[in-house]
């Protein structure tokens, strides 16, 4: 059904304004960003003078140049990992029949729920007690992200799989696959839309996740990650609100790139969850 | 030896649902055989249980010498056609067809021969490199074919592999599938829910219904000596026509007609009886067993046509003919029974009939005659075998 051209007008400027409220945040961030000085700045307004200062002094500041490289190691390390066990697992949960599969299941989503806050006391005194070699490093950071967000990922390419028609695999199977010749030659390539998306939105997760690294590598300042190193910019009675901001557009940047290189097949990802081919 | 043996296999779900009763069924080689029924008889769990991907609860499968009962279904050298034909999307139509010939590991010669004599036998040379999702239909469904075809199975197994097509390209589909098996001449079960499938592909017809078998045989068989009333109403289109009639010294009476049973049904009082369409036919006011019948719709067919009319007679009272009747639910009826049993009479095209012209019609072929109480045959009165005393009405 065509739409009249008054109706295209009220849907193109109702578009325009919640882009404009969406986008406001971001562009004061930028703007500040560029603030040359270290004083506060408050409101939407163009910096007097314009500087790349405050863009450099957050990198020195925070340290970047090391902890961007911890920030990647560990969500590159936990992308790899959780997309793995999320893609097997969910296959197994969706195709596979076993005894208890839907207990399981139901065990996995209740990773979906519990929040992270409630679990990072226990889990501290648990790696210092019985894994004690792995405090402070990557590794361990890895586990405990993978931990958390293998629940997201397992109910994602259960769906994924669960919407595949059987005959599919059944034509398969009487071709003489297995289950991992089943998913490797024939589910795998009409799922990566969808595990494309499940690599960019953990890989986002792992980025962006300040709670973990701060308590789990509080001994190893050295392995500390970008979002972490942001609080330096905050003082007891100081606060560099210049140097935050670029602090967080240099964190945020390596994600939009990200986002910008994959955005079509992300975008297909999502949508293949929503329309049937 | 039997290409295919089916001993009391059963089908019990978890929950308690019993999908497929003691069938037993013996295929021989390089039959075609239709399994047909309604929604929900059972057939395509059988024929899953046939390719393995549903367990046997109990009975055993044969294929040949070998019990296949429990075997791996990738173990089994059966080919299956699915219903939505289960190409694999991200491959081209040649790697379709070498899929399953490359995971058992077949020499490359020997697949890329294979390959090329199927493209050249279903006309898929053109279109090897595309893509499922390229393709129509009919194409579809002929890289299908093609790709059970080239694994030179023991068996076919297809389900249902012309639903998805429209009706002309059904039709042309059902002959294309015949030549071929007639070529091949492999072992083919192939189920059906559409009974004129069954009744042009199979060499032998096997009738189900909630689970088990009603009746095995030629299609000839089927359609003129059907087992029960659910056969007979299931197979023909239109479907049989089926009216209940008292019996009064040997002879149903239902409305204007008189028929001698000639000694089936000895004993009953209340019969049910089955008259195809085809087996009435238009008649002249003088001839003797005419009764006339005022036509309340017309269907034409182009080469025939269908004369809808209401006689006074009960629907037949057997479970089957009442459960095949959904006229007879009550809430489904436009019109009520009080105006008569909705008949119908295929006549050839000639003289224009219209709605409410009173035409006269007579007995021209086999009448049925089935147990009320059990839905069974009793019998079956050819023209021949019977003379019909019918009273005349205007």
């Amino acid at each position: 059904m065509t739409s009249s051209r008054p109706d295209r007008a009220v849907t193109h400027a109702l578009l325009l304004l919640f882009s404009f409220i969406a986008v406001l945040p971001i562009v004061a961030i930028v703007l500040t960003a560029l603030n040359g000085s270290h004083t506060a700045v408050g409101g939407i307004e163009l910096p007097q003078p314009l500087s790349l200062h405050a863009l450099s002094r957050a990198w020195d500041t925070a340290n970047f140049s090391s902890t961007l490289v911890s920030s990647a190691i560990i969500a590159i390390g936990t992308t790899i990992l959780t997309v793995t066990i999320s893609v097997l697992a969910g296959y197994a949960f969706a195709i596979l029949r076993f005894p208890g599969r839907n207990l399981l299941f139901a065990l996995v989503l209740v990773g979906l729920v519990v929040p992270r806050e409630a679990m990072i006391i226990p889990l501290y005194y648990d790696v210092n007690s019985y894994a004690s070699f792995l405090s402070g490093t990557y590794a361990i950071v890895v586990l405990a992200e993978t931990g958390i967000l293998v629940a997201f990922g397992v109910f994602w390419m259960r769906a994924f799989f669960a919407a595949v028609p059987r005959s599919l695999i059944d034509a398969a199977t009487l071709d003489g696959a297995n289950p991992f010749t089943v998913l490797r030659r024939v589910l795998l390539k009409p799922a990566w839309p969808a595990v494309l998306t499940l690599i960019v939105l953990i890989f986002l997760w792992s980025w962006n996740e300040f709670l973990l690294p701060l308590v789990l590598l509080a001994g190893s300042p050295e392995h500390q990650t970008a979002p972490v190193s942001l609080a330096l910019f905050t003082g007891r009675t100081t606060r560099d609100v210049p140097g935050l901001a670029a602090g967080s557009l240099i964190v945020a940047a390596p994600v939009l790139l990200l986002y910008v290189v994959f955005q079509r097949q992300f975008i297909r990802g999502v949508m293949s969850g929503a329309v049937k081919g | 030896m039997k290409a295919i043996y089916l001993d009391s296999v059963t089908k019990r779900y978890a929950n308690g649902v019993l999908a497929v009763d003691g069938v037993e069924l013996a295929v021989e080689p390089g039959e075609f055989i239709v399994l047909v029924g309604p929604s929900g008889c059972g057939k395509t769990t059988l024929l899953r249980m046939l390719a393995g991907l549903e367990s046997v609860s109990e009975g055993s499968i044969r294929l040949g010498e070998k019990d296949i009962t429990h075997e791996h279904p990738r173990r089994r050298d059966i080919a299956m056609v699915f219903q939505d034909y289960a190409l694999y999307p991200q491959m081209t139509v040649a790697e379709n067809l070498r899929f399953a010939l490359k995971l058992r590991k077949v020499p490359k010669a020997t697949i890329d021969e294979r390959v090329d004599h199927v493209a050249r036998v279903l006309g898929l040379e053109r279109l090897l490199d595309r893509r499922p999702g390229l393709l129509s239909g009919g194409q579809r469904q002929r890289v299908a074919l093609g790709r059970a075809i080239v694994r030179e199975p023991a068996a076919f197994l297809m389900d249902e592999p012309l639903s998805n097509l429209d009706a002309k390209l059904r039709v042309a589909m059902r002959a294309e599938l015949a030549r071929l098996h007639a070529r091949l001449n492999v072992t083919t079960v192939y189920v059906t829910h559409d009974q004129v499938e069954a009744m042009t592909l199979g060499d032998r017809v096997v009738v189900m219904s909630e689970g088990r078998v009603q009746q095995v045989g030629p299609p000839g068989d089927i359609y003129s000596r059907p087992a029960n009333v659910f056969v007979a109403a299931f197979m023909g289109s239109p479907p049989m026509n089926l009216v209940s009639a008292t019996v009064e010294d040997g002879v149903a009476v239902l409305g204007p007609l008189r028929i001698p049973l000639g000694g089936h049904a000895a004993g009953a009082s209340v019969v049910d009886v089955g008259i195809r369409p085809g087996a009435l036919r238009l008649a002249a006011a003088s001839e003797a067993g005419a009764f006339g019948v005022e036509v309340d719709v017309v269907e034409d067919l182009g080469d025939e046509r269908l004369l809808g009319f209401r006689l006074m007679v009960p629907r037949a009272r057997s479970a089957d003919a009442v459960a095949s009747d959904s006229m007879a639910q009550g809430d489904d009826r436009l019109i009520a029974d009080e105006a008569g049993t909705p008949l119908v009479a295929k006549v050839p095209t000639g003289a224009p009939i219209a709605v409410g012209d009173v035409v006269q019609l007579a007995l021209a072929g086999e009448v049925h005659v089935f147990d009320p109480a059990t839905g069974d045959a009793l019998g079956v009165l050819a023209p021949a075998d019977r003379a019909v005393v019918g009273e005349k009405t205007s």
